[in-house]
């Protein structure tokens, strides 16, 4: 009697195993750039180890890289940008193939390499200076495009290029958000509105109103992930826990604060706060100046 | 017969002795500035097709997670530290050095002291690890250098005392032919031990792996081999082209550019990684370029896995993935075998001998088609045997090293015509010397004094 229940028991074990192996279809391995994963209605930033159902899709931006990992081991690589179907990236995964096949397209990519174009490469290099774009942007690198608060301010040199300028704020998949002229050479956004409230990452780009050729060179803001905000307000409430009153210097210990923890854009709006509070000290001014310089942003 | 037997055995010690003598002549490297040809393949094997494209499809290896520190500060790594032990991996490894190269400790040549908040938060992040592997590296004190040993190490170099003591430590030294660190360095084997002052030394990756899987490890070190071959499993690499038309091109230097998971210096920061991908994993910190797609060539090795065997090439790997190809190797028990060196030498013996034999045979029996026959046989075996050992590792991971058959088999036609036509005819000529000698001391009517 006790057999039987045992042959049971591992088959269900068995098919529970198999199950839970096909759980997903595939995790991801490595990621590079800003992509997307829809699973259900919406799209949430794609992260490294998360698994993707069959149901489930991938958004690439461009430049962008996925590395997948399907349930079976096998890799896939996801480069093209736009939208995937897991279910069609399913299919792409490479069956065993004999030792003959691979050597046939071992042999006939080997050939390939004969038609290829033997001009792509230059005896130069590119030189990315501050003054030689139309437009300079003092934002960060992207690497550094990081956003706290839901208000920054957009600073930029002329080199000139007088105004009025055009303000275009896209999306990662160059979707125009909004498109405004100013004659200043500064301009607020607000994160809270509902145009980019669904956005995680912004590029702006600021360009001549006259001729559009000159412009800047796009830059990203991109809000801060859910468990990377929290940190910092845990982190800002202990900091700035004895400091209530919304006064010059308590926007120039904030600004330090967030320089401190790599939000260059959050301390550029709290130094022009501080600039703006106090107009009369110089010290304020000098302070933003060095931080400008400090990082390159001037 | 036995007259033909022992002619076969003589033709073949004849080609070895003969291979002998080549081996010393090209010893003294007097050819090699005239021999472009042989310094390009110097580092070719035949294998490597088989590891780089005609092997079966390897599977990720999902126990080890890579994290790129790119160009972060000591205080930089020590946030990464801090965030990915929160989530409990079982080793973490850390492939840079932390003193001061060469022991330099001046400010000028070591500003890294000046940076004290940025040591502290280092060794206070690896002491709260509590599981953090640091590399180390073999050197020759000056005297051991002196005396011209080339294979002993007397002295391990280790990161600064505020670090090392809250690790444990392997060696990163690597097999290659560079002579100093941004030399061209092409690794296909690793020390898995080594002895230093009667002390054992594990290699960085053995230490990790047997911190995580002892019994796996230890079977591994029980082969008890000097040197292992490292069976690739796969890179991480990533391009960063931004030109439309060739973003869609295949760009990577190998065939299986993702193998492992990798999180880029600001996906640690930024917590875009899922935290159960930590748990219980081997996590392995070291360079990996500025960021994913940074063509830089710091740290950077050429290995079987690229896709151009031999030649000028891009390298394909950084350190850091090459230590995982090795863990994953221990992990996996993918093992490359080999042949012996004796088992080397037998096998060309009797390849050579009964090619010799074929070669008598056909002399005598075929002379007008010796020459197309023998060298279409050499040429047909040697196409064969070459295919043979691609192919036997490809199925099962033996590296079948056919080097002094294959060139015992090219010489014997050639030395085969010399020993025949030349010594055969000089032997020949010496005996009928010899025998007219004898024949001119015998008395006979024809020279006897008949007065």
């Amino acid at each position: 009697m006790k057999t039987p229940k045992l042959v049971v028991l591992t088959t269900l074990l068995a098919l529970s195993t198999v199950v839970s192996a096909q759980e997903y279809a595939f995790k991801v391995l490595a990621n590079k750039g800003n992509n997307e994963i829809k699973s259900g209605e919406t799209w949430q930033p794609l992260k490294t180890g998360v698994s993707l159902k069959s149901g489930d899709e991938v958004k690439l931006s461009d430049n962008a890289y996925v590395g997948l990992v399907h349930s079976s081991g096998k890799p896939v690589e996801v480069k093209e940008a736009g939208v995937h179907k897991v279910s069609v990236l399913e299919t792409k995964v490479a069956s065993g193939s004999s030792v003959l096949n691979k050597y046939t397209d071992f042999i006939l990519s080997s050939n390939a390499e004969a038609k290829k174009n033997r001009l792509s490469a230059t005896g130069a290099v590119y030189r990315d200076v501050i003054g030689a774009e139309a437009i300079h942007l003092s934002l960060p690198k992207n690497e550094q495009a990081g956003i706290f608060n839901k208000t920054a301010i957009i600073n930029w040199q002329g080199n000139n290029v007088a105004g009025p300028y055009v303000v275009t704020l896209r999306n990662m998949f160059e979707d125009v958000l909004a498109k405004e002229e100013t004659p200043e050479n500064s301009y607020v956004i607000d994160l809270s509105n509902s145009k980019y409230s669904n956005e995680n990452a912004i590029l702006i780009e600021i360009s001549s109103k006259a001729d559009p050729k000159l412009a800047s060179k796009p830059h990203l803001i991109k809000k801060l992930s859910p468990a990377e905000d929290a940190k910092v307000s845990q982190a800002l409430k202990e900091f700035m826990g004895e400091v209530s009153e919304e006064t010059a210097l308590s926007k120039l210990i904030l600004a330090g604060f967030y320089e401190q923890n790599n939000l260059i854009i959050d301390a550029i709006y709290a130094y022009e706060k501080a600039v703006e509070m106090a107009p009369d000290v110089p010290t304020f001014q000098e302070s933003y100046e060095d931080f400008l310089l400090r990082n390159n942003l001037k | 017969m036995k007259k033909f037997w022992l002619n076969c055995l003589l033709a073949t010690l004849f080609v070895f002795g003969f291979m002998w003598a080549l081996s010393k002549v090209t010893q003294l490297q007097m050819f090699n500035a005239f021999d472009p040809i042989g310094q390009a393949l110097t580092d070719f094997e035949l294998t490597d097709y088989a590891i780089s494209n005609l092997r079966d499809d390897p599977l990720v290896e999902q126990r080890i997670v890579l994290v790129n520190i790119g160009n972060l500060s000591r205080g930089g790594i020590a946030e990464q530290i801090r965030i990915i032990s929160r989530y409990k991996p079982k080793v973490i490894g850390i492939d840079s050095f932390f003193n001061c190269e060469g022991g330099l400790r001046d400010t000028v040549n070591c500003p890294q002291l000046l940076d004290t908040l940025g040591n502290l938060l280092l060794s206070n992040a690896i002491q709260e690890a509590g599981n953090v592997v640091l590399v180390s590296k073999l050197l020759q004190s000056r005297a051991l250098f002196k005396s011209g040993e080339t294979n002993a190490y007397d002295s391990v170099q280790y990161s600064d005392s505020i670090f090392q003591v809250h690790a444990t430590h392997g060696y990163a030294n690597l097999l290659t032919n560079a002579d100093y660190q941004d030399d061209v360095k092409n690794c296909r084997a690793f020390p898995p031990r080594i002895g230093v002052n009667g002390k054992r030394e594990l290699a960085f990756a053995v230490q990790m792996a047997m911190l995580f899987d002892s019994a796996k490890t230890e079977e591994f070190l029980g082969r008890n081999k000097a040197e292992e071959l490292i069976n690739y499993r796969g890179n991480v690499e990533m391009q960063n082209v931004k030109q439309e038309d060739i973003r869609q091109k295949d760009l990577s230097t190998t065939k299986y550019p993702v193998m492992f998971f990798a999180l880029d210096v600001d996906h640690v920061f930024r917590d875009e990684f899922l935290h159960d991908l930590i748990t219980d994993k081997i996590v392995i910190f070291g360079f990996m370029g500025d960021s994913f797609g940074d063509p830089s060539w710091s740290d950077k090795f050429f290995t079987p896995l690229n896709k151009k065997v031999a030649g000028r090439a891009n390298p394909d790997m950084f350190g850091v993935v090459l230590h995982a190809n090795i863990v994953a190797m221990i992990l996996n028990r993918d093992f490359i075998n080999e042949l012996e060196a004796w088992q080397k030498y037998v096998i060309a013996f009797i390849f050579c001998f009964f090619n010799i034999a074929l070669f008598f045979y056909i002399n005598a029996k075929f002379p007008v088609w010796f020459d197309s026959l023998s060298l279409g046989i050499q040429v047909g075996q040697i196409v064969l045997l070459m295919g043979f050992a691609i192919w036997i590792f490809s199925e099962s991971a033996f590296k079948l090293d056919l080097t002094i058959t294959l060139i015992a088999i090219a010489l014997a036609g050639p030395t085969f015509a010399f020993y025949d036509n030349v010594l055969t005819s000089l032997v020949r000529i010496w005996k009928n010397k010899r025998l007219t000698n004898r024949k001119e001391k015998v008395l006979t009517t024809q020279n006897q004094d008949i007065s």
